[in-house]
């Protein structure tokens, strides 16, 4: 019973996570659950949302409650890579160069407005965030374990920004679209932003617990049928493939990579340990799909054009999916 | 795992009967509308065992749907499926595919016993998750089968008439079929036979023959079934009639036994008929006595050929039975019944006015039955036909014959519906004198019989409507002004008559219009009846008459197209009736 005791242990760990985060940002459970399940699956996330919804005071207050080293780079247009990695200095003393670590070298980084920065500085963070390495002089430094970016963007204010390229997309596990909040929450975050007495969160579990997590997250049993499933999800992304909608047909250049479907089966895992599951469940793999495929689609001029939203089409492919399975 | 299998065992068994008996009821419907069909079509068209090839088809239809359902029965897997799909956690599935080594790993466990804690609350929730109605409108189907039941019963149980006659059918192509192969075996016989060649050989060709008319047989009584159908169900209305009519007899005997009174009125009524009857004689008597004497003759012959026609006829119709009966048209019962009918009529004492009218409808019967059984045997329609129109024959010559009636009406009733191919016979417009009285009422039917009313007696003013014969033995005096109105007939009248006048039609009606006439004609049926535009006109003298009908003519042959042969016979016609 190792395993149920510990499974008990992760639900409560993930949900005591989910409390102390919930001292400090109003609202956003959805947002919160979500980056917290990316985490456990060991990925990256992008946060998009208009700039004032707490999205950095997010990232912070899971660090803190992870207890975990925090690090954040405002990304501008004059940002240099090793301003990201780190350079490396000559030391005068010993007459000696060495690598001076960059604010990568950390457990949580947060990459503010993330598209704000070039090309060449965003894929500074390909390797880093891939591979857990950074390369500086011919040398290869480890990141520290656990390793997570939290990058954020700014999605109305385009001028002067870099769109992150397909491949940098696809590094990022998940893509969590923050909501604005509301009335009720609003209010909230006044009271308890300008008063006296600041709220704070404790920390709950260490790197070596959420790796622990991570492990078990692992673990999770996916049946063939599950699996079966996601990877119809994945396959009718794209807009070649037999089976996929004809809105899919119409308004995708092009689906969706492996990397989904391994998010896809990985945030599935982390849901269902969430919620004391030993398996992964259809409900998880829908759950999953918006954050792990809305950022993995690329929408064709026309759904632009006309307003078309990745989730939608998302949500037209689990239809059909839905209608497949019912079927008995 | 065995848990969780049993649930889903039980599960599955649960599903598989409810879909079990929707595949029922809507095999039942959806068979029962082919079903209905085919008896519906039965009613009109004959099908030879057309209710058990309806229940056949029912049946099928109902065991083919449970066979498609069987063949979709669920199974455990599809069970734990269906579990999944409804409870949402897709546990069941999981834990069933789970390998083995993975079953015994923690997680793999924790799997199994949510697999086994979901499958037993489902079967826990068996009947509200599969209801007995669960996948189908139980209630429209329900309905739909409770009607299709009662549509199927009204129709298996109403009687077909056309049953009988597809089961006559196939006895007569059974019949045929054992013909052909006696004829066969014969030919056989003949072929093997030591007999001198030219014998057998006549032998094999009349043989050869009897199989072609029976192969051609065979295909005309497919053609004619609805003939033979029709002369069956004539024959069960005629059967009908009798039987009531009997009856009214019975009944009307009954309540005069009963009441006294009435038998008085009885005895009174017979002894009026016997004083009739004698002064009726006695009429006769004095008529007679003022005929002369080539009248009388006339008389006598036309009373043994009256005779003579009802033997024949009883003869005819002999054999007309005996020939229903050996074909096998008619049943022996129908057979015997009519028989009897036939030989009623013609023993009973009836008076001629009874028997003619007996007689017309009979023969109209005989006739109409040949016609419907003239694709089944010619011979046997041509001996019907002939027994038929013979007896009218008699009968009118009969009709002639007894021109005694006191009936001195001037005005004649009488009317000539058939079509005559005999020349105009107007000669009894003539003069002349003798006792003119004839009256024959016969309502002639046959070609150009048309019967004569009433020639003109006496009074100079004979209206004779009838062309022909009627006015046989009358012929009154009289300027002769009778318009003819019947195309004419077959007698001509006994005093020779002159063209005077005629009377020609004032306007002329109708709708047809002249179309080419593309050849000669070929068969066909002679129509009668109806009414004729033609209304009275005015009299005028022949030439002048003539001249316009003349005229008329070349109009019309000048409009119409008509072949050059065809006008060359419509002007030697009118040189032929150019007045002198």
């Amino acid at each position: 019973m190792e395993h149920t005791l510990q499974m008990e242990d992760a639900k409560h760990m993930i949900a005591e996570l989910k409390q102390e985060v919930a001292k400090v940002i109003v609202g956003q459970e959805q947002v919160v659950e979500q980056l917290l399940w990316c985490m456990i699956a060991g990925g990256h996330a992008l946060l998009e949302g208009i700039p004032g919804l707490g999205k950095t005071m997010l990232v912070r207050t899971v660090s803190d409650a992870m207890e975990l080293e925090f690090s954040r780079i405002q990304f501008t247009p004059d940002l240099m890579p090793a301003d990201i990695t780190g350079t490396m200095l000559l030391d005068l003393s010993s007459h000696t160069q060495r690598f001076s670590k960059g604010p990568i070298f950390g457990n949580i980084v947060l990459a503010d407005e993330i598209n704000r920065a070039t090309p060449k500085t965003q894929s500074a963070l390909l390797e880093a965030m891939q591979e857990g390495t950074v390369t500086a002089g011919g040398e290869s430094y480890t990141l520290p374990r656990p390793f997570f970016v939290l990058a954020t963007q700014n999605p109305i204010e385009q001028e002067g920004t870099y769109p992150l390229p397909e491949a940098q997309l696809d590094r990022f596990l998940i893509k969590i679209g923050i909501q604005f909040p509301t009335r009720d929450e609003l209010k909230e975050i006044v009271k308890r932003t300008t008063g006296v007495k600041h709220e704070s969160a404790r920390p709950v579990i260490d790197g070596k617990k959420l790796e622990a997590l991570q492990q078990l997250a692992k673990q999770v049993l996916c049946s063939e049928d599950m699996l079966e499933l996601a990877v119809s999800f994945v396959m009718r992304t794209h807009p070649h493939e037999q089976d996929a909608p004809e809105q899919i047909k119409q308004y995708v250049r092009y689906g969706a990579g492996p990397r989904a479907l391994q998010a896809l089966i990985a945030i599935s895992r982390v849901r269902a340990l969430t919620l004391g599951r030993a398996h992964v469940s259809w409900g998880d793999i829908t759950y999953a799909a918006k954050p792990v495929l809305r950022h993995r689609l690329g929408l064709s001029y026309e759904a632009l054009a006309q307003g078309i939203a990745a989730d939608t089409l998302i949500e037209q492919i689990e239809r059909t999916l839905e209608q497949q399975r019912a079927k008995v | 795992m065995t848990a969780i299998y049993n649930h889903l065992k039980f599960i599955a068994r649960r599903w598989n009967r409810t879909s079990l008996l929707s595949a029922f009821i809507k095999g039942v419907v959806c068979g029962a509308l082919p079903a209905a069909f085919l008896l519906i079509v039965a009613r009109f068209v004959p099908i030879l065992y057309s209710k058990w090839i309806a229940a056949a088809i029912w049946l099928l239809c109902i065991v083919m749907f449970l066979i498609i359902r069987l063949r979709n029965r669920m199974t455990a897997s599809s069970a734990a499926k269906l579990v999944d799909v409804e409870l949402g956690d897709d546990a069941v599935r999981t834990a069933l595919t789970l390998p083995e080594e993975q079953q015994l790993s923690m997680m793999g466990k924790h799997v199994v016993e949510h697999a086994a804690i979901a499958a037993e609350r489902y079967r826990a929730e068996l009947k509200q998750r599969i209801p007995w109605q669960r996948g189908w409108n139980a209630r429209l189907w329900m309905s739909l089968m409770g009607l299709t039941i009662v549509i199927i019963g009204s129709l298996f149980i109403m009687p077909n008439e056309k049953d009988a006659v597809a089961k006559q059918m196939k006895e007569q192509e059974s019949l045929i079929a054992e013909l052909e192969e006696e004829l066969q075996h014969t030919k056989d016989a003949v072929e093997q036979a030591e007999l001198e060649e030219q014998d057998k050989e006549q032998l094999l060709a009349s043989l050869d023959e009897l199989l072609e008319q029976l192969d051609n047989k065979e295909r005309l009584s497919l053609s004619h079934a609805e003939q033979l159908e029709e002369a069956l169900k004539e024959l069960k209305q005629l059967e009908q009639e009798k039987d009531q009519a009997v009856q009214r007899l019975e009944q009307l005997n009954d309540a005069m036994e009963r009441e006294q009174s009435l038998q008085q009125l009885q005895q009174s009524l017979e002894a009026a008929k016997d004083m009739a009857k004698e002064s009726q004689q006695q009429a006769v008597r004095e008529a007679l006595k003022q005929l002369t004497s080539e009248q009388a003759d006339a008389l006598a012959q036309l009373a043994r050929e009256l005779e003579t026609a009802q033997a024949e006829l009883a003869n005819e119709l002999g054999k007309a039975a005996e020939q229903l009966e050996s074909d096998g048209a008619l049943t022996d019962e129908d057979a015997e019944q009519l028989a009897r009918q036939l030989s009623d009529l013609l023993s009973s004492n009836l008076s001629s006015s009874e028997l003619s009218e007996a007689g017309n409808s009979l023969a109209q019967q005989l006739s109409d039955l040949s016609e419907a059984l003239a694709g089944v045997d010619t011979n046997l329609s041509d001996q019907l036909a002939r027994a038929a129109d013979e007896y009218k024959a008699n009968e009118q010559e009969a009709s002639q014959g007894s021109g005694t009636d006191a009936n001195n009406d001037t005005t004649s009733n009488g009317s000539s519906d058939g079509e005559g191919d005999g020349a105009d016979q107007e000669p009894d417009q003539g003069a002349g004198q003798g006792a003119g009285q004839g009256a024959g009422q016969g309502a002639g039917q046959g070609a150009g019989q048309g019967a004569g009313q009433g020639a003109g007696q006496g009074a100079g003013q004979g209206a004779g409507q009838g062309a022909g014969q009627g006015a046989g033995q009358g012929a009154g005096q009289g300027a002769g002004q009778g318009g003819g109105q019947g195309a004419g007939g077959t007698g001509a009248g006994s005093t020779p008559g002159q063209h005077a006048t005629v009377t020609t039609p004032r306007i002329y009606e109708g709708e047809s219009e002249p179309t080419v006439d593309g050849g000669p004609s070929a068969g066909g049926q002679i129509s009668s009846g109806g009414i004729s535009p033609t209304v009275t006109g005015q009299q005028g003298n022949y030439s002048e008459v003539y001249r316009e009908y003349e005229s008329a003519a070349k109009d019309a042959l000048q409009r119409s197209n008509l072949p050059a042969h065809m006008q060359n016979k419509v002007q030697q016609y009118f040189d032929s009736i150019q007045p002198d």
